[in-house]
């Protein structure tokens, strides 16, 4: 069911760039993707591999000097031909978008129930007492209980995981038939994420919403994504369903991302596991594969040439299955 | 202890205490400037042709005596009071919506729009306010009172601008700014909803230590004789012309010019109080 008509999102070629200080920086070279309706794909990477950037650089929620290229659909419809007003209309309507940090994510000044009637107000979805009455529906939805009295909390009031549901329940308003997360546990505690984790597998099941989760924790994408993307600086390295890409993975990468994950089963004072290196500078990336200096497999062509995406990895060298 | 202060001393000081009393004083000064026509016998303007530069309570009612004309000291700095607190606050309120309006949109906007915008302020910041106003004042009616408010809120948003720029530029990076964008909500709609609010602490405070400035302004101007002109009086006229019998007649300037001070005082603690307790820095 993964290609039928027009995807939820579809990115071609994507690529953002930046004017910077000696020369351009590159965020993003070229990564595609689909999103077909009720599919949930995780984007994994390190920090800086550009997977924030990718989903959010077509809705233009990145810094207003990106330079965008290559090919973003909504639903069939090209979002980079957008005028801002237009997409005022998208954003919020037609893709959620959840944020890292509950606490800075939602206003300061204003309370919860202020915050998730100004959405569908925007678009016009309800009014008034109607408005209220829906935004106390959206609160028990995202399982937020004594929702009626929360309504007039301000997010400082709140615990992180409940900031965390009402920014979801924000995000969800108007229904959109797609929800972008980017990195939605990485602020909150393990026993919190688990239940936002739980949540967001809820809302994707029960709406049949498309989903695009951003993470660098594998164990946040395998509970919940399909298929899996991993990019690393700027480009997608391998592409997979999620089973078999972490029972199987063929590029370095990902088989080094896989190992650094510390297990319960290994002996006590065991060493941690780390990629040796550092993500590379994205205004100086090596020649070849951009990997090529931190991987144990590393060749001449490794070097020289870089690799494409061929079969679901962009490796000279894959792990054999 | 919440709501309190803790100074070397030991001493546990309120918070705001200063400012609640600073608060109703201002409001009893306004009331006594608002009801003195009430309270005293006299008009501004009448001239009591018995006493001429009569020392204060002198008979007949004229408690802070008369000027060389006869006029009452009492009613004439009151009427000075209305003038110049009504020139002050509107200045102020204008002021401050305009630097409001300008700073957000500069701060907002950024780039090219935000370096065109701040150079303005730059160049009206440059200008002599005093030569503004002198062209203005030959242009139009001399000391009209809606003239003298256009000069000298023209040179008192510029402040406020600033500020309101400053504080829009920080939050314009905050998430909350990309969250509410990403919900599809509008512009003008994030500006009024989500950064306005976030500076009113900072620009309320001020706007508070802005009306004093004002006032000041206004009585430099009067001072000057290009503010407020006769039969009418501003606390700056009148410490202008008490000035000229300040051997003589030293109350002629006293009673202006401790209303002045008493004034300005009082604004400047209430504008000090409020950054306090408006600050969320300084907030628990």
């Amino acid at each position: 069911m993964s290609s039928i008509p027009a995807p939820a999102l579809e990115l071609r070629d994507l690529a953002v760039r930046f004017a910077a200080r000696g020369g351009p920086l590159v965020a993003v070279a070229g990564v595609s993707l689909r999103i077909a309706p009720g599919e949930c794909v995780g984007i994994i990477g390190e920090s800086g591999a550009g997977k924030s950037q990718a989903l959010l650089a077509p809705f233009r929620l990145t810094a207003s000097d990106a330079q965008v290229g290559g090919m973003a659909r909504l639903a069939g419809e090209d979002l980079l031909a957008k005028s801002e007003a237009e997409l005022d209309r998208v954003r919020g309507a037609r893709a959620g978008f959840v944020f890292q940090d509950p606490m800075s994510s939602l206003t300061p000044h204003r309370t919860v129930g202020e915050q998730i009637i100004e959405v569908l107000e925007c678009h016009g979805r309800a009014h008034g007492a109607a408005a209220r009455t829906r935004t106390l529906e959206l609160l028990e939805q995202v399982r937020i209980d004594d929702a009626a009295r929360r309504l007039s909390r301000y997010p400082h009031e709140l615990s992180g995981g409940q900031r965390q549901r009402v920014a979801i329940a924000i995000a969800i308003a108007c229904d959109p038939p797609l929800l972008i997360a980017d990195e939605p546990t990485t602020a909150l505690d393990v026993t919190v994420q688990a239940g936002i984790l739980e949540l967001l597998a809820a809302l994707k099941r029960e709406r049949h919403m498309a989903m695009a989760l951003v993470s660098h924790d594998f164990g946040v994408i395998a509970r919940l994504a399909d298929r899996i993307l991993v990019m690393y600086a700027g480009r997608v390295v391998e592409e997979g369903t999620a089973a078999a890409l972490v029972a199987a993975p063929r590029h370095p990468y990902t088989a080094a991302l896989l190992e650094c994950l510390p297990r319960l089963d290994d002996p006590p004072g065991a060493p941690w596991q780390a990629i040796p290196g550092q993500p590379p500078d994205p205004r100086a990336l090596p020649a070849g594969c951009a990997f090529h200096p931190r991987c144990p497999r590393a060749a001449e062509r490794c070097r020289v040439r870089q690799p494409q995406l061929d079969g679901g990895v962009a490796c000279h060298l894959p792990v054999s299955a | 202890m919440p709501g309190s202060t803790r100074v070397s001393g030991g001493i546990e000081l309120p918070q705001g205490r200063a400012l609640r009393v600073a608060a109703a004083l201002l409001l009893a000064l306004c009331m006594l400037a608002l009801f003195a026509p009430l309270l005293s016998p006299h008009a501004p303007e009448a001239i009591d042709w018995s006493r001429l530069a009569a020392a204060p309570g002198a008979a007949d009612a004229h408690w802070w005596g008369t000027d060389r004309l006869g006029r009452d000291v009492f009613a004439r700095t009151m009427q000075g009071l209305r003038i110049s607190m009504l020139i002050g606050f509107v200045a102020a309120l204008v002021s401050v919506a305009i630097g409001l309006l300008w700073g957000a949109i500069a701060g907002y906007a950024g780039g090219r729009t935000d370096a065109v915008m701040m150079r303005i302020v730059d160049v009206l910041y440059a200008l002599p306010y005093v030569f503004l106003v002198i062209i203005l004042a030959t242009l139009f009616e001399r000391g009209s009172i809606p003239v003298l408010l256009i000069a000298i809120a023209s040179v008192g948003w510029l402040t406020t601008a600033r500020i309101v720029r400053g504080q829009t530029l920080a939050l314009r990076q905050r998430e909350f700014v990309t969250a509410a964008c990403a919900m599809g909500v509008p512009t003008a709609r994030i500006l009024w909803r989500h950064i306005l609010p976030n500076v009113a602490g900072p620009v309320i405070a001020y706007a508070t230590l802005t009306v004093p400035q004002m006032i000041l302004y206004e009585s430099f101007l009067s001072f000057l004789g290009l503010g407020v002109q006769e039969p009418l009086a501003s606390l700056g006229s009148l410490v202008s012309d008490g000035a000229r019998d300040m051997e003589t007649a030293p109350w002629l300037l006293l009673a202006p010019a401790g209303c002045l001070v008493v004034l300005t005082l009082l604004l400047n603690i209430l504008g000090d109080g409020l950054r306090d307790v408006l600050d969320p820095r300084t907030r628990a």
